[in-house]
């Protein structure tokens, strides 16, 4: 059996999909597996495991040949047709596509295999999903915001994946243990990495240097490791100079991706902002604090192992949206996280100290939310708020998710639904989030939610009309409307039962 | 009216119709800066293709510059490469072409160049004696003329790729080709 992964984005979400590549080892232990990247994410090939072989797609290339005047217009074109016709030569029984953009999408397409999951764009012009997970995926992530499922999950459980929690997986490489050892020490390590590759998302150099000062002075007996990408080492100098000055034991490591990933192996914490890195962290079983900043979503792609803390500004704008600049005269999002609560909780995450760290969180309320990272008993990623205030709209956004959950995965159909135990989960889940709040309370929110989904659930009543708000008969329109309207009606009934059994069982 | 001049340097350059086509001072030093100057974007590339045949000198620098890759050069003026003969002897890594008018830029064989990965380089003192016919040969060589050469129609399917889904709006199905350019095209949104 030989089978194609597609994932034609930045090298974070080739990251994100080795929870799957592995999974389809395990599931069919005698398939050839074959992956198709960019070629700007070649520096990652290395330490990929389970992949039989790689093929590149040349997008600055073609990209450059399809804008730049001076180059052929054809040349794009024959380029991508010569990679076309190689992967269909390769014969594929099935081609996964974990992208989702429309490029990918043609191109999964146009393969000749028996089967293909994930987005695939027809002769036709018809978009096939195959998958309730990439379906969600590719209409609804990007709209239920704060509460996605992480990108991981999706791809994990939409690639039809089951009976474990995936978790991302690199090889160390030696060449990237012959570069750590450059700046191994006997001291424990703290990592930190800087710049991402979005300047939106960047937390500003000085509020590093004083974080790491703070920092210092709590664990005197680490040491300070500086991450950065060669064409990063010129910015990354001064912060070092600057450490250097004020007496505390920091290097500069000016490294590869096999270099940053043996470096993590051996790290105690990493502290940033940068997705690809803090997705090797994990893949790495290095204990991350992330920055989440600008357009950063960290509930689709935050710092996947459990145990892990997120922080992030409590500015209203944040997150962003990715394609456009900063609407504010500052970097508000940036500034308002202010290195002493970040060196505080770095130092309490060393200690695994989740209590001490919940202590910060409300202290600092007013400026950051501060999460903790887990799986949920249903083995899904999530992040959990260390000093939520409880409102009903989170709790609605709870309960949302498991309704997602149960109707994605389809288990609300079985003759024994499982909304009692997802409903005990999510009770001892809201529980442990809310501590102080009182049976009453609970009872009192979770009645007020019972008549809100009730006024909803009647509101469906009325059905979709069958022409268009502007008069016209548009069928497939209409088909889509309806299709959304039915869906929209079963998440509303499942959440209701949900609410229901959450009463009872309070 | 192409008369010969020679530069302080000692080396003869042409003038077309009184404007220099090269420097009066040192053409030869000029033309490895300009070849210096484009030296990046040629590297990566199978195949060079040079608008104006000027003085030679910058066809010269390329040869030498990049040794064994392939140059074509193309000039609108036959006298030029009348005169080229008796100034410089190129290698045969080097393809001189005349493109006269219109006529010859319809019938000229794109075929030798559409498959290969190239760029264009542009000697802006020959363009400048036929910027028209040059403006139209650098759009037909690179695909991006709105009366595509046969060469290209065959593999584009519309007069630029940022009308692709017009183009293709009507068909019912597509083919391989029509699916890549429709791909591709969301490179250039």
């Amino acid at each position: 059996m030989k089978i194609l992964v597609v994932s034609l984005l930045r090298i974070g979400d080739v990251i994100l999909i080795t929870p799957v590549l592995r999974g389809l080892k395990l599931k069919y232990p005698t398939a050839e597996i074959h992956l198709l990247i960019n070629r700007e994410s070649e520096s990652i090939a290395p330490l990929l495991p389970e992949v039989d072989q790689i093929w590149y797609f040349d997008r600055q290339l073609i990209q450059e040949s399809l804008g730049e005047a001076d180059l052929s217009l054809a040349e794009g074109f024959l380029r991508a047709r010569e990679l076309i016709h190689n992967l269909k030569g390769q014969k594929f029984d099935y081609a996964l596509n974990l992208t989702h953009t429309k490029l990918s999408g043609w191109l999964t397409g146009m393969l000749e295999c028996e089967v293909r999951a994930g987005l695939s764009i027809l002769e036709n012009r018809t978009p096939a999903i195959s998958s309730h997970w990439f379906r969600y995926l590719n209409e609804y992530s990007a709209i239920t915001g704060s509460d996605s499922f992480h990108y991981a999950d999706i791809f994990y459980f939409g690639s039809g994946l089951e009976g474990s929690t995936p978790a991302f997986c690199l090889k160390e490489t030696e060449k990237g243990r012959a570069e750590a050892a450059t700046w191994i020490s006997e001291r424990p390590t703290i990592l930190i990495q800087t710049r991402t590759s979005d300047d939106k998302k960047n937390w500003p150099l000085n509020s590093f240097l004083e974080m790491v000062k703070l920092l210092s002075i709590l664990r005197p007996g680490y040491e300070f490791i500086l991450l950065g990408a060669p064409h990063e080492a010129e910015g990354l100098e001064p912060l070092a100079c600057q450490l250097r000055q004020a007496e505390i034991p920091v290097q500069l490591a000016i490294c590869s991706l096999e270099g940053a990933f043996s470096l993590l192996k051996r790290a105690r914490l990493l502290i940033t902002g940068d997705t690809s890195i803090k997705h090797m962290a994990s893949a790495a079983d290095c204990r991350t604090l992330e920055l989440s900043i600008g357009s950063s979503q960290f509930q689709k792609t935050g710092a996947f192992n459990p145990h892990n803390i997120i922080i992030q500004s409590r500015q209203a704008c944040a997150p962003c949206p990715h394609n456009s600049p900063c609407s504010r005269q500052t970097h508000a999002c940036a500034e308002q996280i202010a290195p002493e609560p970040v060196a505080l909780i770095a130092s309490k995450l060393l200690d695994r100290d989740m209590a001490q760290i919940r202590v910060t969180a409300e202290e600092y309320a007013d400026q950051i939310s501060v999460y903790k990272t887990n799986w949920s008993e249903s083995g899904l990623w999530q992040a959990i708020s260390m000093a939520g205030k409880f409102s009903k709209s989170d709790v609605a956004k709870m309960i949302a998710r498991v309704g997602w959950q149960l109707l994605i995965s389809g288990e609300y159909q079985q003759p024994l639904a499982q909304f009692g135990s997802h409903s005990l989960r999510l009770l001892s889940l809201l529980k442990s989030t809310f501590p102080s709040r009182s049976r009453w309370d609970w009872l009192q929110v979770f009645g007020e939610l019972e008549t809100d989904l009730e006024k909803v659930e009647a509101g469906f009543a009325q059905g979709v009309p069958a022409y268009m708000t502007d008069g016209t008969i548009d069928f497939q329109k209409i088909k889509a409307l309806r299709d959304t309207h039915k869906e929209s009606h079963l998440r509303t009934q499942i959440e209701l039962k949900i609410v229901r059994t959450l009463r009872l069982e309070t | 009216m192409i008369e010969t001049r020679t530069a302080r340097s000692g080396v003869r350059f042409l003038v077309v119709n009184g404007k220099q086509t090269a420097s009066s001072i040192d053409p030869r030093k000029e033309a490895s800066k300009w070849a210096q100057a484009h030296h990046q974007r040629v590297q990566t590339r199978d195949l060079i293709i040079v608008l104006g045949a000027g003085s030679g000198f910058h066809i010269e620098a390329l040869e030498q510059q990049n040794s064994g890759k392939p140059i074509i050069v193309f000039e609108t003026d036959p006298e030029i490469l009348l005169h080229l003969q008796n100034l410089h002897t190129f290698t045969d890594q080097v393809q001189l072409i005349l493109i006269e008018n219109e006529a010859a830029l319809e019938s000229f064989d794109y075929k030798q160049v559409v498959g290969k990965k190239f760029v264009v380089l542009k000697y802006l003192p020959s363009l400048q004696m036929n910027p028209r016919l040059y403006a139209r040969l650098h759009l037909c060589l690179t695909g991006r003329d709105r009366s595509i050469p046969a060469a290209y129609k065959a593999l584009l399917p519309a007069c630029s790729i940022y009308e692709i889904e017009n183009a293709l709006r009507s068909k019912a199905h597509l083919n391989e080709s029509d699916r890549i350019w429709l791909m591709l095209k969301e490179l250039v949104k």
